[in-house]
């Protein structure tokens, strides 16, 4: 039996809400659910009382959970007003995603989230499940100590939580440039950018519309790594070939680089209408390159 | 077998032991004593190994002698200092990474000289204060440049006058033997890898020192009501608490405040500003339970081996303060906060004249601590280790975090 598809989500521009209603999954907004919050006293902290048929909605569905961040929800700002920590929110979320056949990106803040960590640890995280993938060598410094760049080529200072500025950083906040410096080594090779919507369609594309030839099994593992070490079935990565290598710089589960493409607005639309999350199918396979 | 002796019973060269400070059971006792008897035994083995490295010459056999005319309660002191710690383990790290020849090796070797000599000062000065109490200036003061020397633990002091006389003080004790160090070149120290030392340093004024002492005696009895085992563990392992006066405002409230421990100096916390009216005694309190569990967790690792390798490149955003910190780090944060939200919780059962500030005060901080705890991944999951690590890590860790997820219905339908 095909399960219902709900597709929970904070930002109206979100390439995967904006294909939801087309390929005929169910959307719901966060803000809905504010009627079913209340600020509570501790240990409550905050009651969320969703009603039976919302409950009952959620029973054996596929989720696609995009609550990644709360900004211009009024979710976020019922949750400022009462004083209330953002992870309270995600907390509560869960005992309505429990009730899911699957959940698509984890729950949780960014660097709780799987879906959401900093870059030195994607790094990390990918490594574990694909031991040979290249990421990016850097420094990482301690308080106000000034890092040893000396390892590195061409250093440059990055913000662990930017993933796609890699020419010049625009996301570096005052204290992170002062405090804990991160800097890598600048990427050298031919930036790429690979999707994927389930376990078998994926695609590729060139930014900067210089393309060189890859290996499109080894985009595919990376994927494939990708979507398992960050709990997600759809997802975007940052690679640079490097002569007949691919490193790896970053995942997004965003998909901002790729939300225009019209390779990827179908594969989404394949993707949310799938009977089931892992989107196994062989008619769904793709491996494309534009 | 008589059931009165397994309180005794612990085995404290697992890490599993460490599970009895969330647990405040009949064993606490029998841990806390293990873990500071071998710490001290691991100790005395380290300054033999220095002692004995034929490199270390002239320096090494004065060590040796002085140490050896200090009685056991000195030597013990000598030992258990934070200061002794961290010169060993700078002298060790020296000897571990000095190369064979070139400019690194004498850099290395310049490490290992001044880390020696620091040895040898500490227990000269141990052995000058133990002199001037019974009467008798050493060289060591009569040649110093110093007006003030204290004992390397932080809990004894010796000031000169402008006549060139020595006498004895002690610092203000917290609990009867922790010091509250608030003047000595320790507490002065700039160190830029500190958040709370890094901070510029000003002086306390006489009013400003009263507030710290008098909130930080009531943080103690609050935490001695809450839970008297918390209040043993901080006498047990905190020797001396440094308190730094920075920025009289900044506009980054979260940096006014601050506490940390730094494992190379295990006995040692640092509180800064907590002279401020706005820092209330529970969040004093909350502090110096945090920071004395993380001395706690260090005197065992000190003991027994570090749970995870000293790795700074790797780090695990803390679900609690959203900052990426190393995994050792992380290992504590997870006792640390289960523990703060105990003592919290308790503060709040036994408290008769908590105000209605402070209580919600501790409704927040307990909610802070509780979150941390409520998420979808293990706890141990997110630890970024190449190493194989001692299984009972992982497993205390997602005790713990099982634990809370019972008491607080996560994932349960409210």
């Amino acid at each position: 039996m095909k399960a219902r598809t709900i597709v929970l989500y904070t930002d109206h521009a979100d390439p995967v809400a904006r294909r939801a209603a087309q390929a005929g999954a169910e959307l719901l907004h966060l803000d809905e659910l504010l009627p079913m919050v209340r600020a509570g006293n501790w240990p409550a902290v905050l009651d969320f009382e969703p009603s039976a048929a919302m409950r009952e909605q959620f029973i054996g569905a596929r989720v696609v959970n995009r609550v990644f961040s709360l900004a211009n929800t009024r979710m976020d700002g019922f949750l400022r007003e009462s004083g209330i920590d953002a992870r309270w929110l995600h907390i509560r979320l869960q005992s309505l995603l429990e009730s899911a056949a699957s959940v698509c990106h984890d729950t949780g803040v960014r660097g709780v989230s799987r879906t959401l960590m900093p870059l030195n640890v994607q790094w990390f995280e990918l490594k574990r499940v694909l031991a040979d993938i290249q990421t990016p060598d850097f420094v990482y410094s301690i308080g106000y100590e000034a890092p040893d760049l000396r390892g590195l080529v061409d250093p440059l200072q990055k913000s662990v939580w930017s993933l796609f500025d890699w020419k010049q950083e625009r996301n570096l906040l005052p204290e992170e440039k002062r405090r804990h410096q991160f800097f890598v080594s600048r990427p050298q090779g031919v930036p790429l950018v690979s999707y994927f919507c389930g376990g078998s369609a994926d695609g590729i594309f060139f930014p900067r519309g210089e393309a060189v030839p890859i290996d499109l099994q080894r985009v595919h593992a990376i994927n494939q790594a990708a979507r398992r070490a960050f709990r997600s079935e759809t997802g975007e990565l940052l690679l640079f070939a490097e002569g007949g290598q691919l490193r790896f710089h970053a995942f997004s589960p965003y998909l901002l680089s790729v939300a225009d493409e019209p390779a990827m607005v179908e594969m989404l639309g394949r993707w949310l209408a799938a009977d089931d999350s892992s989107a196994r199918s062989d008619d769904a396979r793709h491996a494309l390159v534009h | 077998m008589n059931a009165q002796l397994k309180p005794l019973e612990a085995d404290v060269a697992r890490p599993a032991c460490l599970m009895e400070i969330t647990r405040t059971g009949a064993r606490m006792d029998a841990v806390m004593e293990g873990i500071m008897w071998a710490r001290l035994r691991r100790m005395r083995t380290r300054l033999q190994e220095a002692l004995g490295n034929a490199e270390h010459g002239v320096i090494a056999r004065s060590i040796h002698a002085i140490y050896e005319a200090l009685p056991a309660d000195r030597q013990a002191r000598v030992l258990l200092s934070s200061e002794f710690c961290e010169s060993y383990m700078a002298l060790d790290a020296a000897r571990k990474q000095r190369p064979e020849a070139g400019a690194d090796a004498m850099a290395w070797d310049a490490e290992s000289a001044r880390n020696l000599c620091a040895i040898h000062d500490l227990v000269q000065r141990e052995k000058a204060l133990l002199d001037l109490a019974s009467g008798s200036t050493s060289r060591y003061l009569l040649e110093s440049r110093d007006w003030v020397v204290d004992s390397p633990v932080g809990d004894q002091l010796a000031r000169k006058d402008v006549q060139g006389r020595w006498t004895l003080e002690t610092p203000p004790m917290l609990g009867d033997c922790v010091a509250v160090d608030l003047h000595s070149k320790v507490a002065r120290h700039h160190e830029p890898r500190s958040g709370v030392l890094s901070q510029p340093c000003l002086a306390l004024d006489e009013a400003e020192q009263a507030v710290v002492l008098d909130k930080l005696s009531r943080a103690l009895a609050g935490i001695d009501r809450a839970e008297p085992l918390y209040g043993l563990v901080i006498r047990n392992f905190v020797r001396r608490i440094v308190v730094r006066k920075s920025e009289e405002s900044t506009p980054d409230v979260a940096r006014r405040f601050g506490s940390e421990h730094v494992p190379r100096q295990p006995g040692s916390l640092r509180l800064l500003n907590i002279h401020h009216p706005e820092l209330s005694v529970e969040a004093c309190m909350e502090s110096i339970m945090h920071e004395s569990t993380h001395n706690f967790l260090a005197a065992w690792e000190l003991a027994n081996g570090f749970f995870v390798a000293n790795d700074y490149q790797h780090r695990v955003v803390s679900p609690w303060s959203g900052n990426p910190i190393p995994n050792s780090s992380y290992i504590h944060a997870v006792f640390v906060y289960y523990v703060c939200h105990r003592l919290l919780k308790s503060h709040l059962a036994v408290a008769d004249n908590i105000d209605a500030a402070a209580r919600a005060h501790v409704h927040r901080r307990l909610a802070v601590c509780a979150a941390g705890f409520l998420i979808e991944q293990d706890l141990s999951s997110r630890l970024m280790s190449t190493q194989p690590l001692n299984a009972d890590i992982g497993t205390m860790m997602d005790d713990m975090q099982a634990d809370m997820k019972r008491e607080y219905g996560y994932g349960r339908q409210q």
